[in-house]
């Protein structure tokens, strides 16, 4: 028996990383934009993906993955209801979406029927933003009554994000949300981002919203053929 | 809750380290966990134990080796490390700083034991 000691020195996400870019080849094939979505609980992330849905699903054929912690199937049953070939995950109490799970779900799609891929991750601020699940789009989902000092709060979250949706910004009277003192944040973590003030329930600010991932669908299905 | 799936990474990259060199058991391993990364050493070997169960790795021992977070101050393009709460850039005493290192978390080595050298 001998004992020797061999260096590493690789990242413990790394096999992570690997899954992801197995996922990322494989939506380029089929031409699919996948954006995951990340969010506090209570963010939004359901209606925001439901309004979404109906605003898009005249112009792409839309998929989505679907998480929970707990096998409670509602926010997928709303989004099949809205119109998108829809999986659900489980994950068992994990906190986090990782690449493997995504790579069963996708297995489970048709991916030459789909143009844009909704990845709805579970409702967190912290474990999302470290696992890369192969989507093109990291976005993150923040909402007015969460308070305005998130981004200081999450840097980690709110640095590693591609685009930024401020959700309820129709209660932005009737609650304290300094959108400068936000935005200030964002941009020393994150220096022009794409951000898209919206609401849900009055609608305003969506159709920005639905312009952006249309355009980027449509690039991306250019790019495939 | 995300240290679990920490310690599984860790564990695959230590497996097929052993496998390749032929090991027949692994003995420890260190693990870099750099100051701003979002893992508890705690959490991480609470896990580390149940998840090496039946393979090569079961009873190997997990070290933790601490590195400093890096800051840029952003008054004087100077970059520092250490932090505690309020952050200052020891040169000019600005607030106005970024982190711009320290959210790595690597395995950087594995100790293995094999029949033969």
């Amino acid at each position: 028996m001998t004992v020797k000691t061999i260096q590493v020195a690789q990242n413990v996400l790394s096999a992570n990383r690997e899954i992801a870019e197995h996922n990322r080849a494989k939506l380029n094939a089929a031409g699919v934009v996948a954006l995951n979505l990340m969010a506090s609980p209570g963010a939004g992330k359901t209606s925001l993906i439901e309004r979404t849905i109906q605003g898009l699903n005249h112009r792409l054929r839309i998929g989505m993955i679907n998480s929970d912690t707990s096998s409670a199937a509602m926010d997928a049953e709303r989004a099949e209801r809205a119109g998108a070939l829809t999986v659900h995950l489980n994950t068992a109490g994990r906190c986090h979406l990782d690449a493997g799970m995504v790579r069963d779900a996708l297995d489970c799609l048709p991916l030459d029927d789909i143009d844009l891929l909704l990845i709805e991750n579970i409702g967190n601020l912290v474990c999302p933003a470290l696992w890369r699940l192969g989507a093109h789009w990291n976005v993150l989902i923040a909402s007015t009554p969460e308070g305005d000092d998130k981004p200081y709060k999450y840097p980690r979250m709110y640095n590693g994000v591609d685009a930024l949706v401020i959700n309820k910004t129709d209660l932005l009277p009737y609650v304290s949300f300094d959108l400068d003192y936000f935005t200030r944040g964002v941009e020393a973590l994150n220096h022009g981002m794409r951000t898209f003030p919206l609401s849900c329930r009055s609608g305003a600010g969506l159709e920005q919203w639905f312009d952006w991932i249309a355009s980027i669908a449509v690039r991306k299905a250019a790019i495939a053929r | 809750m995300h240290e679990l799936s920490v310690v599984e990474g860790i564990r695959e990259i230590a497996l097929r380290h052993a496998r390749s060199a032929g090991a027949s058991r692994i003995l420890s391993v260190q693990v870099v966990i750099a100051e701003f990364s979002s893992y508890l050493e705690d959490a991480l070997a609470m896990f580390w134990d149940e998840v090496c169960g039946a393979t090569e790795a079961a009873g190997a021992r997990i070290d933790f080796v601490r590195i400093p977070g890096e800051y840029l101050c952003l008054g004087c393009l100077k970059s520092f490390t250490g932090g505690g709460k309020d952050v200052r850039c020891p040169e000019c005493a600005s607030d106005w700083v970024r982190p711009i290192a320290g959210q790595e978390c690597y395995v950087e080595s594995i100790e293995l034991e094999t029949p033969r050298g």
